[in-house]
């Protein structure tokens, strides 16, 4: 067994030891890989180790995000702070988006009826597209927001107000229909 | 009743749909965070893009929905939503694709009742014709659900099924006549198409792992 295969780098002091299962500057223990085979006598260090296990690698930082782990019991000022962005931006999409959008629409679809040009009214449905695309964004990033950071509170509410909202539009439709639109057709096409 | 049952018979339509995916999702042990709003998110995009497609052909002039654009949004929302949530994207994206053909079986009642998309399929309306043929696609979609191990194979079969028998019925349709193929056909081809290409190349895409 060649010399080279005892030699390990310290991951807390950075010191090379050639032999042994801990370092001879600092003591930190060798971390050890997973195996079953039995490893050769050179390698066993000369006093008896104190644990069973060798602690690992390194310690976790202190502030470290759950993000990545959405079952940690305390939420980071990090999550708290990324959660919080997520759920302006949420908020931003569901409101500003469509009222923006909105006014695009209208104002390009009457420049297009007043010009008598169809190409503008026709440039009238991009803003109509980005009016769906921006609430559909404002829902995802609800949903990433509560998925990552589950112990956030802004999102938790944020999801009961889209929620409620949702509800309320269903109902709103369903009065729609029920009060003032007799005659809509709600089947606008011919199969597709 | 008559102006009601439409919009009733969609709302079934998409309840049904929901319930279907979100109990073989919960078959499979997917966490109930999951089911919860990828159901949440499909259900929003496929009433949008239903909308969004309709409002697109009217030029912005009209409301309804339409079929093709329930599909889209409906597809939109599931590939979001595994991506975001990453927890057996393959029963999640699958359960919902094999469901679809429930949704568009019951839906074409909903045109039986308002008088849409009307034809003769030997002697009978088409829509009732149109909803049974579905519900036949829906089941077998199901059965092959619990059987295959890899259930985007299901996903693939209910895509298949729904496009051939979507193409294959629109002969029927008043709408239809005088051509050799309408644009409806034309778009299930495109549509189709696509979506071949698409769960051929699933490998080479960015996707979550087990999709």
């Amino acid at each position: 067994m060649s010399e080279n295969n005892n030699e390990w780098k310290c991951p807390k002091c950075g010191v090379m030891n050639s032999y042994g299962n801990f370092c001879g500057e600092c003591g930190e223990p060798k971390v050890i890989a997973a195996s079953f085979a039995p490893k050769p006598a050179a390698a066993a260090a000369p006093e008896p180790s104190p644990a069973p296990v060798p602690a690992p690698v390194a310690a976790p930082a202190p502030s470290q995000p759950s993000g990545n782990n959405p079952s940690a019991n305390k939420e980071t000022p990090e999550d708290k702070k990324a959660a919080e962005k997520l759920c302006i931006i949420s908020l931003i999409c569901m409101y500003a988006g469509p009222a923006v959008f909105g006014a695009m629409f209208y104002g390009l679809e009457s420049l297009g009826e007043s010009l008598g040009s169809e190409v503008v009214q026709y440039l009238a449905l991009i803003p109509g597209i980005l009016y769906c695309a921006s609430w559909v964004a404002a829902i995802v990033l609800m949903i990433m927001a509560r998925v990552k950071y589950p112990k956030n509170t802004f999102a938790k509410v944020l999801m009961w107000i889209y929620i409620g909202q949702a509800i309320l539009s269903v109902i709103a439709v369903i009065l729609f229909v029920i009060l003032c639109a007799a005659s809509v057709s709600y089947c606008v096409n011919s199969g597709w | 009743m008559g102006r009601y049952t439409y919009g009733l018979i969609i709302i079934l339509s998409l309840l049904s749909g929901t319930l279907s995916a979100s109990l073989l999702q919960s078959l499979y042990k997917v966490k109930r965070q999951t089911i919860f709003y990828t159901a949440f998110l499909d259900l929003f995009a496929t009433g949008m893009c239903s909308m969004l497609l309709v409002f697109l052909r009217t030029l912005g002039k009209g409301y309804g929905f339409s079929g093709l654009g329930a599909a889209f949004g409906l597809m939109l929302g599931n590939c979001i939503s595994v991506y975001i949530h990453n927890d057996k994207p393959g029963v999640v994206f699958s359960s919902w694709v094999v469901s679809a053909p429930l949704m568009y079986s019951i839906s074409k009642m909903a045109c039986f009742s308002s008088g849409c998309c009307a034809g003769d399929a030997f002697g009978l309306p088409v829509q009732p014709v149109m909803s049974a043929v579905f519900f036949i696609v829906y089941v077998i979609s199901l059965i092959a659900f619990f059987i295959v191990k890899d259930k985007m194979k299901a996903c693939a079969l209910s895509m298949v099924l729904s496009f051939i028998a979507r193409f294959g019925m629109d002969f029927f349709h008043y709408s239809h006549a005088g051509k050799i193929l309408s644009t409806e056909q034309i778009l299930v081809l495109v549509a189709g198409g696509i979506a071949l290409v698409l769960y051929a190349l699933r490998s080479k895409l960015p996707l979550p792992r087990e999709l």
